[in-house]
């Protein structure tokens, strides 16, 4: 099977944990696909399996059932090595805790993933992003010197900077005042617009009503 | 950036924790450093001093040989005697060169706390003291006294032709000659004929010591073989002297050695310790990185990278404070030694310096490497998702 149309393509994904001799399904059968370009939110009580779906379409944990497509990678059976260089070059990956390191500044935050990568050489490409999620002044300045709204466009800075396909944000404006929320996703939209599948796991019903899309599990399935 | 940048960043988030795991480390280096300097120095120092003693062998009276060695060339007041008779039997060895007898004692005056080494000798002293460069004269009479250069400072004579009186003994004598400074021993002593000595100190006919040079170094077992039969006195070669105060340093080295050995692995645990408190609390951190594209190899390395940085900034600043204090602890190994070359014992050696620096970030490479595997075994999701 190929997958030219979707930029994620999912079919019967399950996770199962064993916990002594019980089987714990975190995810059952989920079908999931998400194109270019689309915003799709994921919401459900805690416990639901928003988590274990973005993690499984993040690479970051591995299926006990299903297959899974990023982009034309079949990645369900790929080893770690291979399933690194998937995230490293499709997905970025934005937390509601931010995780910026405290003693690095905006832009060296922003610049790990490049170093991780090995590509320093695009360090240019930081500041066009800085200036793209419109913290083009604040480049210098380090976390503790920024509100939330600010570290958390630091931390889409950060995913952008290996130009991905498709953006995680796990509860992106959990941590976030009104305002800020709004500047956010925003900024999700554009980047929708210039063409990557975001991905939305949320409690927040009124920005996940937003998305072009919105999932609801419920027990590890899909219920909508 | 580089990783080196982000790992010294990472140190420097609990700067109290790593300056105290750095302080650790910076003293065990400090005292090797400052050991391997003394080691050195000492070596240096003796070989250079007994090399410009002019003589190879040494007569003292019965007792510790290696005790009245040492006073004789350190300077002190030597309790024994014989007598000088003695010296007409090592004249009689036809391979001895010069022999020198020689009568030292010592006036101490507690008030000033000072003690002035009084170093009486005859013409044969100077033939071995042929490097000796004199302001003045040698001894013109049994009156004649040449002082040390050190000894003159102290005494304010800048001219010989000054009288100096030794109101101990109600004594005078009229400065001949003032010695340039040296570098030994010899720059703190007064030096008067032999007899003024033994008339001075009551010890008439009596030496303390005769310093022999021998016609061929090769010669040196022979005439030792025929001195040791001589009545009253032991003898001892600059060489044996040499290598039993060099095992003397070598046994006193081992023990520090071991000591300092054993605070470096107190030191190294200190910073595996530290290290592994850091990445236990970026365990979520370490996630991020990992769901960002970092490879357990990245992990690895920036935790080994920031051990090594924070051995390698110990191993600079442990040098650095041993260079800053080496003359407080020359001074310390001086009064602490029973024999001390006159110039410098701890000397600075670049091989010494990396020594220590290798041997530091040896220590750095190995107490990172727990933490180090710890940090890049950590599973992404699980790290993600710690609490």
């Amino acid at each position: 099977m190929e997958n030219n149309k979707h930029a994620i393509y999912g079919e019967g994904l399950t996770r199962i944990f064993q916990r002594g001799s019980e089987k714990l399904y975190a995810l059952r059968g989920v079908d999931f696909q998400i194109s270019p370009g689309e915003i799709v939110s994921i919401v459900g009580r805690s416990g639901c399996g928003k988590t274990t779906l973005l993690n499984m379409v993040g690479c970051l944990d591995t299926l006990s059932e299903g297959t899974l497509y990023i982009g034309n990678t079949e990645v369900s059976r790929l080893k770690e090595k291979d399933l690194i260089k998937v995230r490293r070059e499709n997905i970025g990956f934005v937390f509601q805790l931010f995780y910026l390191i405290p003693t690095l500044t905006a832009y060296e935050n922003a610049l790990l993933p490049l170093l991780f990568a090995r590509r320093l050489d695009k360090k240019e490409k930081v500041k066009e992003i800085f200036q793209k999620v419109g913290l083009g002044e604040r480049l210098n300045m380090l976390p503790s010197e920024l509100d939330g709204g600010d570290m958390q466009r630091i931390a889409i800075a950060r995913a952008l900077v290996n130009e991905p396909k498709i953006i995680l944000a796990d509860e992106p404006t959990g941590r976030l005042e009104s305002k800020s929320k709004e500047k956010i996703f925003g900024l999700f939209k554009k980047l929708a617009e210039d063409g990557l599948a975001i991905i939305i796991a949320t409690h927040d019903l009124g920005l996940a009503s937003r998305a072009d899309r919105m999932i609801r599990l419920k027990d590890g399935m899909v219920v909508n | 950036m580089k990783f080196i940048l982000f790992a010294l960043k990472n140190l420097l988030r609990n700067k109290i924790r790593t300056l105290l795991t750095v302080l650790s480390i910076a003293v065990s280096v400090t005292v090797l450093f400052s050991l391997l300097s003394f080691t050195k120095g000492y070596e240096k120092g003796m070989t250079s001093e007994l090399g410009k003693m002019g003589y190879q062998i040494m007569i003292v009276p019965r007792g510790c040989p290696y005790e009245a060695a040492s006073l004789a060339l350190s300077g002190g007041k030597i309790p024994n005697y014989f007598d000088y008779s003695v010296l007409e039997e090592v004249k009689k060895i036809p391979e001895v060169e010069i022999a020198a007898p020689f009568f030292m004692s010592a006036i101490i005056r507690p008030d000033e706390d000072r003690t002035d080494i009084y170093f009486g000798m005859d013409e044969n002293m100077f033939q071995m003291k042929k490097y000796w460069n004199i302001k003045g004269s040698y001894f013109k009479d049994e009156n004649s006294l040449i002082m040390g250069g050190d000894a003159a400072y102290i005494e304010q004579t800048d001219e010989p032709g000054q009288k100096f009186y030794v109101r101990e003994k109600d004594r005078e004598f009229v400065v001949t000659g003032i010695l340039e400074r040296t570098g030994t021993k010899d720059d703190g002593f007064f030096f008067i004929p032999l007899k003024a000595a033994q008339e001075m100190f009551g010890q008439k006919d009596r030496v303390t010591g005769i310093a022999i040079r021998v016609k061929d170094p090769t010669l040196i077992p022979t005439v030792v073989e025929q001195l040791e039969k001589l009545p009253d006195s032991q003898v001892i070669t600059m060489s044996q002297l040499m290598g039993t105060m060099m095992n003397l340093v070598a046994q006193a080295k081992t023990l520090i050695l071991s000591i300092i050995i054993i605070a470096i692995i107190i030191s190294a645990l200190g910073a595996l310790n530290t290290v592994l408190m850091s990445v236990f609390e970026r365990t979520k951190e370490i996630g991020v990185m990992r769901a960002m594209g970092a490879g357990r190899e990245h992990v690895f390395q920036l935790v080994w990278v920031e051990t090594l940085v924070m051995a390698l900034i110990s191993g600079i600043l442990g040098i650095g404070i041993a260079l800053i204090g080496m003359g407080l602890v020359e001074k310390i190994i001086k009064k602490l030694l029973p024999l001390a070359p006159q110039g410098s014992v701890v000397s600075f050696d670049p091989n010494t310096l990396l020594i220590c620096l290798g041997f530091v970030i040896l220590v750095g490479l190995v107490a990172g490497i727990y933490p180090a595997y710890r940090a890049s075994k950590l599973k992404p999701i699980e790290a993600i998702r710690t609490e």
